[in-house]
């Protein structure tokens, strides 16, 4: 049971790490590419939690004490570099950097995208009532009763009238 | 959060949990039939990593191209985490720490498909708090909290802050396209394949190992186990003080096996820490020319 | 003092040669005639001497000159043989040489390779003599292709002028043709020799001259296939230098080089070198008299056909090297009446004859052509100027005689050579085997006579009889030649008118040649009506030729008369047939061959080359300097090795 326990620990900290690594190969901004290390960091740390666990000592906690360490360590400093990075190309995108390639290469371009949203389809009411820019209502109109049907007075409304 | 209140509904269960100290050499209580026959490697095994690389993939596509694909996604997840769960044995400790990896799971690949980076980061967030659970409920509650204070808390805000200052307005190319998104799924897939073969393999598991290469440590631990060189120190160790050899449980002992046994490691990190906040400001500063 | 005199022959021509090459190489244009004309009549007088003092009664001496290389079993001697026969031609060789370089003096005055032509000449006298003089076939192989270069060099002397530089190739090509037959023939002459019991073992020696004549009686009786195939062999060797059917395409072309080189090299010297040739091994050639057979019948097509072209031509050089072709024709029938029984010294006594008379009257006609082109601003088509007896009193008189002297008018040299010629085939015509091939032979022999009267009279009337006509680039060059130019064409001309009496009724020359040969030899009969016809054919062909000189252009409208004259003007088509037949595939050939090497060959080595290039354009896709590819790398690295670890 204890072992199975074990197993199944490590087989998500493997997950863990996957998810990381995936992130960190498929992803062009610098800044997800670093939460990507960050999630494979905390891969690690359920790995050696798991094993500190199974052998009843402290060792693999401690360790993992370290890897928090050196992980926050990290975080500053690789953001002060992205914010030099940020500085010198005013974008986020790791493919920019290819100073070392050989220049067959195409360039990556950049090109504003959106995602793909579907338009907002408004209903279109028909209009109704007065069109209160060509016919401005007076401050002193009363509302008329129509129960009676009676038609109001002076502002009679024009058939058809819409905006 | 969610994970507080789960934590607080069942707190009477985590109680006894977090105070439970694991013995060293705990029998292995009978284990409930399960389904699935657990702690040996099978060829099913495979099946949830493949339905969880499908399933990314098609979640990826379908955020950007169409609905469809999304859901397809998003059931390829969830039927990989049920079939996930059928290798379990059928405790209640189990099924929750299952739930902490289906949601530690389900906040990865939203941090992977997600094109805004902002929800990425929050997938983000929500993965390190479940591994917290997971934590947790291993007894290791500084490493808990500290992963908490740290990922979620430091980390993911300056993140953010750092979002805030270098995202454009819109979308850019390089948040909307992954790179080769196939090739990575194929490599993460065989890598976890590969892991999950490795450890739940025959004769994969360690044998149990006490700590008998720290003397404090070691003085520890019940005289059976312990070598001479501890029963000394442990000799020595009444000699000060009875009460000296008791052993502080879970953090207190954490902490005080950090600061006699692994003292060295702890003072290096400290210093690590205060380079690191050194070199962070010094990388940040603007140089003083104009660059072109 | 005898072999002094034999090594200065050709020595002297040598000196020449290298004097005029230093003073090529240092742009000279003024005195390069000094040390060629001196050396040259240096060698006329050695060959009197040797002439005057030496080879008189013996069958020739052999000179030493010494070892060229000596490996193994395998000895070259250079030496020398001096017999009566070598000192004929000799003797002609040197002194029209001599002649002609006096002559070229004023007529390649202000050329800008002056040096460079003077030089070749040397070079090539030298070669010529040593080619008469050497005492081993092989030796006489090697200066035979020393002449050929020479002549190469000397047709393309104004090698800017593409017509030129191709006429020196194909002159030089169709001779390397024959001289693969005639090497492969050389080559079985000594293997053939070796197996005589007997003989020299070392190879090149067996090809010595005497050594030849030792061992063809023996071949004869052992192996007469082979004897027959190395004569045939020969026989391709000697026409191909004596420009005779099918090889005789080049000597009309050869004419595009300068017009003593025409006088020197194709009337007098070079082509007689196959005469020579058949003369010199005629002990061997007199053992198989199919292939003499074979070279009569040749000699009389190319007389025939050489006469026929000769008619028709406008040019006037290329009259006279038609005419060479066809005197030449009339030499190898003559050599080709060896065949009957005991005629062949007799026959070799009537082709050196002829050989002497036709250098002299020749060398005569073509330095009179060159006055003429000379005076004419060079141009040569007789359509375009005419009677220029009163511009050039001279070249008319010396013309005439050496017109006269070809067209056989009775007591001038051409006369009785010819009319030797004509006795010995007319003898041979009586053998029973062959009597009727040189009965047919007779008769070819007496109408290419009678149109060598039309042709000749023909082109000495209408350039310098009839009234005058200048083209326009005479300008002011239409004046009579220099002295200098004319008074080796007088020496010349008193050969050609005397030559022929001195020589040929009295004996003399037919004396001095058999002391050459051991064998027996037959006798020469006279044959009076012989004399006779060919004194009335020369007459009747004079007139004919002022009849037709006279005439404007043909207004013939019989189809016969057309073609014969058409084919006559277009040299029979044979060149056009060479040319679509052998030279148009060889070089379509060429131009496949140099499609598979630059396409295939040189296509694969740059293929090849161009590997490492393509595997540095993959490898550099691997380090794009994209953090992106390198983690992918890495995560690839990874898996494998996390795979390699699971499945261990």
């Amino acid at each position: 049971m204890n072992e199975t326990l074990t197993q199944n620990l490590l087989v998500f900290g493997g997950v863990l790490f996957a998810i990381g690594m995936v992130g960190f190969l498929t992803r062009r901004s610098i800044i997800l590419m670093f939460l990507s290390l960050e999630m494979m960091l905390s891969g690690v740390s359920v790995n050696l939690i798991a094993f500190s666990r199974h052998h009843q000592n402290y060792q693999g906690q401690i360790l993992a004490v370290m890897v928090l360490t050196i992980a926050a360590c990290e975080a500053a400093i690789a953001l002060a570099l992205v914010v030099s990075l940020y500085r010198r190309k005013a974008t986020l995108d790791v493919a920019v950097w290819d100073d070392l390639s050989e220049t067959l290469l195409p360039k990556v371009l950049e090109a504003p995208q959106t995602l793909g949203e579907p338009e907002m389809i408004f209903p279109k009411l028909t209009p109704a009532g007065l069109d209160p820019m060509s016919r401005p209502i007076s401050a002193d109109f009363e509302a008329q009763s129509l129960g009676n049907g009676e038609t109001l007075k002076a502002n009679a409304p024009e058939a058809g009238t819409h905006a | 959060m969610n994970f507080i209140n789960s934590l607080i509904s069942n707190a009477a269960f985590l109680a006894q949990a977090v105070t439970d100290v694991p013995d060293p050499v705990v029998p292995d209580p009978v284990v409930p039939a399960s389904a699935v026959s657990v702690g040996a490697w099978t060829s099913s095994m495979l099946l949830p990593i493949v339905l969880g690389a499908v399933g990314y993939l098609l979640i990826q596509h379908g955020v950007v191209k169409s609905r469809a694909l999304f859901a397809a996604g998003v059931v390829s997840i969830v039927i990989a985490i049920g079939v996930a769960m059928g290798f379990t044995p059928g405790t209640f400790e189990s099924y929750v720490l299952m739930l902490f990896c289906a949601i530690a799971t389900g906040g990865g690949v939203g941090f992977l498909t997600a094109r805004e980076p902002v929800y990425a980061a929050l997938g983000f967030a929500t993965a390190v708090l479940s591994v917290c659970g997971v934590l947790f409920m291993q007894s290791a509650l500084f490493i808990a909290a500290a992963t908490m204070i740290v990922y979620a808390g430091a980390t993911i805000i300056i993140f953010l802050f750092v979002l805030m200052f270098a995202q454009q307005a819109e979308l850019r190319t390089y948040d909307v396209q992954l790179n080769n998104p196939f090739v990575a799924a194929t490599i993460g897939a065989i890598l976890l394949a590969t892991i999950a073969m490795c450890v739940t393999g025959d004769k994969a598991m360690l044998p149990v190992r006490a700590d008998t290469t720290r003397a404090m440590s070691e003085a520890s631990l019940p005289d059976e186990l312990s070598s001479d060189a501890g029963r000394e120190a442990a000799k020595k160790m009444d000699a000060i003080d009875p009460n000296l050899r008791y052993v502080p449980k879970l953090t207190a002992g954490l902490g005080r096996s950090m600061y006699t046994d692994y003292l060295l490691a702890v003072e290096l990190a400290g210093t690590v820490l205060l380079v690191a906040t050194i070199g962070a400001i010094a990388l940040a500063q603007r140089t003083t020319e104009t660059q072109a | 003092m005898l072999s002094l005199f034999a090594w200065m022959v050709p020595i002297a021509p040598l000196a020449g040669c290298i004097a005029c090459s230093v003073l090529a190489f240092r742009g000279d244009r003024k005195i390069a005639h000094l040390p060629a004309i001196i050396s040259l009549l240096f060698a006329a007088l050695f060959t009197i001497c040797l002439m005057l003092f030496g080879a008189q009664g013996e069958s020739g001496a052999v000179f030493y000159g010494y070892r060229y290389f000596n490996v193994g079993s395998l000895t070259l001697d250079i030496s020398l043989k001096v017999d009566t026969l070598c000192l004929t031609l000799l003797s002609v060789v040197t002194c029209i040489s001599a002649m002609i370089a006096i002559y070229s003096r004023d007529y390649m005055h202000g050329d800008p390779g002056y040096a460079r032509y003077y030089a070749v000449f040397c070079g090539f006298v030298f070669s010529m003599t040593m080619l008469v003089l050497s005492n081993n076939l092989l030796m006489l192989y090697a200066f035979w292709e020393g002449v050929g270069t020479c002549s190469y060099l000397l047709i393309g002397f104004w090698f800017r002028k593409p017509s030129a530089a191709r006429a020196a190739t194909k002159a030089f090509l169709v001779n390397r043709v024959a001289d693969c037959a005639f090497l492969m023939g050389i080559l079985l002459l000594a293997y053939g020799i070796g197996h005589v019991e007997g003989s020299e073992p070392s190879f090149f020696a067996r090809l010595n001259f005497d050594n030849i004549v030792k061992a063809v009686p023996f071949l004869a009786i052992q192996y007469p296939e082979l004897l027959t195939t190395i004569g045939f062999m020969l026989m391709i060797g000697a026409i191909g230098k004596s420009a005779q059917f099918p090889f005789h395409v080049w000597l009309p072309d050869a004419m595009e080089g300068p017009t003593p080189v025409s006088a020197l090299i194709h009337a007098a010297t070079m082509v007689t070198a196959g005469v020579y040739l058949m003369a010199r091994l005629s002990p061997l050639l007199e053992q198989t008299p199919t292939v003499l057979s074979a070279v009569a019948w040749l000699g009389g097509i190319t007389a025939f056909i050489g006469a026929w072209m000769a008619l028709f031509q406008s040019d006037l050089k290329r009259v006279l090297a038609y005419s060479t072709v066809s005197q030449l024709g009339y030499l190898f029938m003559a050599l080709g009446a060896g065949a009957v029984g005991d005629l062949m010294v007799v026959a070799v006594v009537a082709a050196m004859f002829h050989l002497v008379t036709h250098a002299f009257f020749k060398a005569l006609l073509f330095l009179s052509a060159g006055n003429v082109m000379h005076a004419m601003g060079d141009v040569i088509d007789m359509r375009r100027f005419g009677g220029l007896r009163r511009v050039l009193p001279m070249t008319n008189v010396l013309f005439l005689i050496g017109a006269a002297a070809l067209a056989g008018v009775p007591l001038l040299a051409g006369f009785f050579s010819k009319d030797g010629i004509l006795s010995v085939l007319a003898q041979a015509s009586k053998d029973g085997q062959y009597g009727a091939q040189f009965t047919i032979l007779l008769g070819v022999g007496f109408a290419t006579a009678l149109m060598t009267a039309v042709y000749t009279s023909r082109a000495y009337f209408s350039t310098f009889l009839g009234t005058e006509k200048l083209p326009e680039e005479a300008g002011h060059h239409a004046h009579e030649a220099t002295s200098v130019m004319l008074a080796p064409m007088v020496v010349l001309a008193v050969g050609a008118v005397l030559a022929g009496g001195l020589l040929g009724p009295t004996g003399a020359i037919s004396s001095y040649l058999q002391e050459s040969f051991e064998v027996g030899h037959g006798e020469h009969h006279e044959e009076i009506w012989v004399m006779a016809a060919s004194a009335l054919l020369a007459v009747v062909g004079i007139a004919i030729g002022y009849a037709l000189s006279k005439k404007g252009p043909s207004t013939a409208t019989t189809g016969a008369v057309v073609a014969f004259g058409d084919f006559g003007r277009n040299r029979l088509y044979i060149d056009w047939l060479y040319s679509v037949a052998i030279v148009a595939p060889m070089e379509w050939f060429a131009s496949l061959l140099g499609w598979f090497d630059v396409n295939v060959i040189d296509g694969l080595a740059m293929r090849i080359a161009s590997l490492p290039r393509l595997f540095g354009l993959i490898g550099q896709r691997v380090q794009n300097g994209r953090v992106p590819g390198y983690t992918y790398m890495t995560a690839f690295g990874i898996a494998a090795v996390a795979v390699w670890i699971a499945t261990r």
